[in-house]
């Protein structure tokens, strides 16, 4: 339910930023999960969401 | 999550004991009873040291004993083994996944102690497989479904729930909202960012190159090769001009005389000219002072000539007396013997001596005179013999000087005649002069062009580890600009994040307040005089009177246990926790009018949450029993094995 509450609050302040909802999508589900090497994770899941930025600026 | 059985093995009073906690019918609320000392606090000890390591609700008596049962140690030493094994499984679900928690302690027999306990989490996963963890990530598992820190709230004394909001709970009770409400994870995610976003920052700083000073320095080469090279672009063309000018200087004055060069023998022959005429001029001043000297000796000559005649004549006829010293002849005489040879004068010889004197005696004075003027005009007659030769020989000096003095007028008169053939003398001289300096020119010209090759080089090789460093520089600038770029990106996530755990905290709060104050006002028999909950910015609970005045400090004891009661089910509630409520010796403190008012509550709180009661037959009582009896899905009682010396629980 709160993790409902998360998600539905991300989704209300990231209207416009589908990148920004995406990415930070993507670590809650990782805090969600069991936890590891946050650093790692947090960084790989940034360098995806800035390398198809980098992909949408090239287009 | 909820339990499905609860396994302890040779834990304290429990040998072998299982409760199996199945869900029957609507509500999930499941009853222990037992006396004091069967065990029941040891129930909740063994849930905390199966999931935490910890023995939290353990008496003082119990602490110095090992966890092992006694019966079990007994039996194990008599059995002969060396170690025996402390066990509490707890089974769970969590949507349709099992997961197993598990702490084993061995325990050495022999020595009578410890050892290192091990716990583990095995979960079954969508394939059907199970996965087991252990160390840290079973630690991490536990906290997922029931944090540590906020472990009292999903199991605890209701003995100790009137000291719940005693001294300084408040940062408890945030840290407890913030878990249970998952506040945390956007909190965590937050600083995480933050971390993250610090350590890019630094990253960036690192990376950040200073281009304008590499770009000032690089202008700076550049600038000084430019020079360089305007440098040797003027020095090859003054090169150019130079072998331009010697080579049509050389081109005019091939063939021609260097006029510059015969005015300076002009010159030089002038000088030896006069030299050679002061030369002549001197030995005809010789020559005539030479004839002026001999002129008066040779007038004299034919005296000369005739007196010496007469002299040669006079001596040839003995008519002039030798030159004898008479004082001589006399001594001889006296002494009868030579005085040149010391003979001895005879006679003969005395007579002879005798007869010079006599002679000498007779003509001296004219003697003299001759004799005496002869030498000198001997001498005056090889004077006068010598001079035709000396006048000779200066004479052909004479004729020599006035030779040479005759050819350097010839040669002055060539070189004269020479310079007069040149029209265009003074051309020719500049020309020459011109020639010459454009040659010394170049020779300067061409070692400054050295130079400034040489000084070129080496400002190309700095240029070029330049242009490299400012590449590198650049390249490093576009990094850091991507790394600025994903700082930027991060921080609006964290500002998201940061507005999320704000306004959820506040919501959480707010609910909280609310749904505290609900269970409080459910419990509670005396309903109309409580006003309502507030949770203040630190998270600090307070009760108001219906009067506004704050009364949590002067609330009964069993009021503040059902104030804890009320909010540890809000904060369930609200948090929407899926995790089970275990409370031992809930209604400890509660007056039985407020018995009914807790079971009824406990008992709608189960429809969606597992709920473990432990009670004392004396507080299960009649009202408790009137409203769970027939609702709840198990009950259990544990009874003392009698046979035990030991007490251990069946």
């Amino acid at each position: 339910m709160a993790t409902k509450t998360i998600y539905t609050k991300l989704g209300e302040k990231t209207l416009d930023d589908t990148k920004l909802r995406e990415f930070l999508q993507k670590i809650i589900q990782f805090e969600l999960g069991i936890p590891g090497w946050y650093e790692k994770e947090y960084s790989r899941i940034l360098d995806e969401a800035c390398d198809e930025e980098g992909k949408n600026n090239e287009v | 999550m909820r339990f499905k059985s609860i396994e302890i093995t040779n834990y304290r009073q429990y040998r072998n004991l299982k409760f199996s906690f199945p869900l029957m019918g609507q509500y999930d609320l499941h009853i222990i009873v037992g006396r004091n000392t069967m065990g029941k606090t040891n129930v909740l000890n063994a849930i905390n040291w199966c999931l935490y390591g910890l023995e939290p609700h353990l008496g003082m008596n119990s602490k110095i004993l090992p966890k092992i049962n006694l019966d079990a140690k007994k039996d194990a030493i008599a059995a002969g083994k060396t170690t025996e094994w402390i066990t509490v499984i707890i089974a769970a679900e969590d949507d349709n996944h099992k997961i197993i928690f598990e702490r084993k302690l061995p325990f050495n027999l022999a020595q009578d102690f410890e050892l290192q306990d091990q716990f583990t989490v095995t979960m079954s996963q969508d394939s059907g497989d199970s996965l087991i963890y252990s160390a840290d990530e079973a630690k991490s598992i536990v906290n997922k479904y029931m944090p540590e820190t906020i472990r009292k709230y999903f199991y605890f004394d209701g003995e100790q729930l009137n000291t719940y909001f005693i001294g300084d709970q408040s940062s408890r009770i945030m840290d407890s909202i913030r878990a249970i409400s998952q506040v945390d994870i956007i909190s965590r995610i937050a600083q995480r960012l933050d971390k993250i976003i610090k350590k890019k920052q630094a990253e960036a700083g690192l990376k950040a190159q200073d281009i304008g000073s590499i770009n000032t320095e690089l202008n700076k080469i550049e600038e000084l090769v430019g020079q360089y090279k305007r440098q040797i672009e003027d020095v090859k063309t003054q090169i150019d001009v130079s072998n331009k000018i010697i080579k049509e200087n050389s081109e005019y004055l091939q063939g021609q005389e260097d006029v510059s060069k015969l005015e300076k023998k002009f010159s030089r022959l002038k000088e030896e000219h006069a030299v050679l005429e002061a030369e002549e001029q001197k030995i005809e001043r010789d020559l005539l002072s030479f004839v002026k000297e001999y002129k008066i000796l040779l007038t004299s000559y034919p005296f000369i000539k005739k007196t010496l005649d007469i002299i040669q004549e006079k001596e040839e006829q003995n008519l002039l007396p030798p030159n004898i010293d008479k004082k001589i002849l006399q001594d001889i005489l006296a002494s009868h013997k030579c005085l040149i040879c010391n003979h001895m004068l005879d006679g003969n010889d005395e007579a002879n001596i005798k007869s010079l004197l006599d002679q000498i005696q007779v003509s001296s004075g004219t003697s003299h005179l001759l004799i005496g003027i002869k030498s000198e005009l001997e001498r005056a007659m090889i004077e006068v013999n010598e001079y035709q030769q000396v006048k000779n020989a200066l004479l052909a000096k004479y004729r020599v000087a006035q030779e040479k003095v005759k050819k350097s007028e010839t040669a002055i008169d060539t070189a004269d005649k020479e310079l007069r053939k040149f029209s265009n003398k003074e051309i020719i001289i500049n020309k020459h002069k011109e020639r010459k300096e454009q040659e010394d020119l170049l020779v300067t010209n061409n070692q400054k062009l050295g130079a400034l090759q040489s000084q070129l080089d080496i400002s190309m090789k700095q240029l070029s580890a330049l242009e490299k460093k400012l590449a590198s520089a650049m390249e490093k600038n576009n990094e850091c600009a991507r790394i600025n770029k994903s700082v930027d990106f991060l921080k609006r996530a964290k500002n998201v994040a940061v507005q999320i755990e704000q306004e959820m905290m506040d919501e959480v709060k707010s609910q909280m307040e609310k749904s505290c104050m609900k269970y409080f006002s459910q419990l509670n028999w005396r309903q109309d005089i409580y006003d309502r909950i507030e949770l203040d910015d630190s998270y600090q609970l307070d009760l108001f009177h219906k009067e506004g005045y704050s009364c949590v400090g002067t609330c009964s004891a069993a009021e503040r246990s059902l104030l804890a009661l009320s909010f540890t089910l809000a904060l369930q509630e609200v948090s929407g926790f899926n995790a089970l409520l275990f409370i031992d010796t809930p209604v400890a403190r509660i007056a039985d009018v407020n018995r009914t008012n807790f079971a009824l509550v406990l008992k709608e709180a189960s429809k969606g949450k597992q709920i473990i009661l432990a009670f004392t037959p004396d507080e299960y009582s009649e009202q408790i029993r009137n409203v769970l009896e027939g609702i709840t899905s198990t009950s259990v009682t544990l009874e003392m094995d009698e046979a035990s010396a030991t007490g251990t629980i069946i």
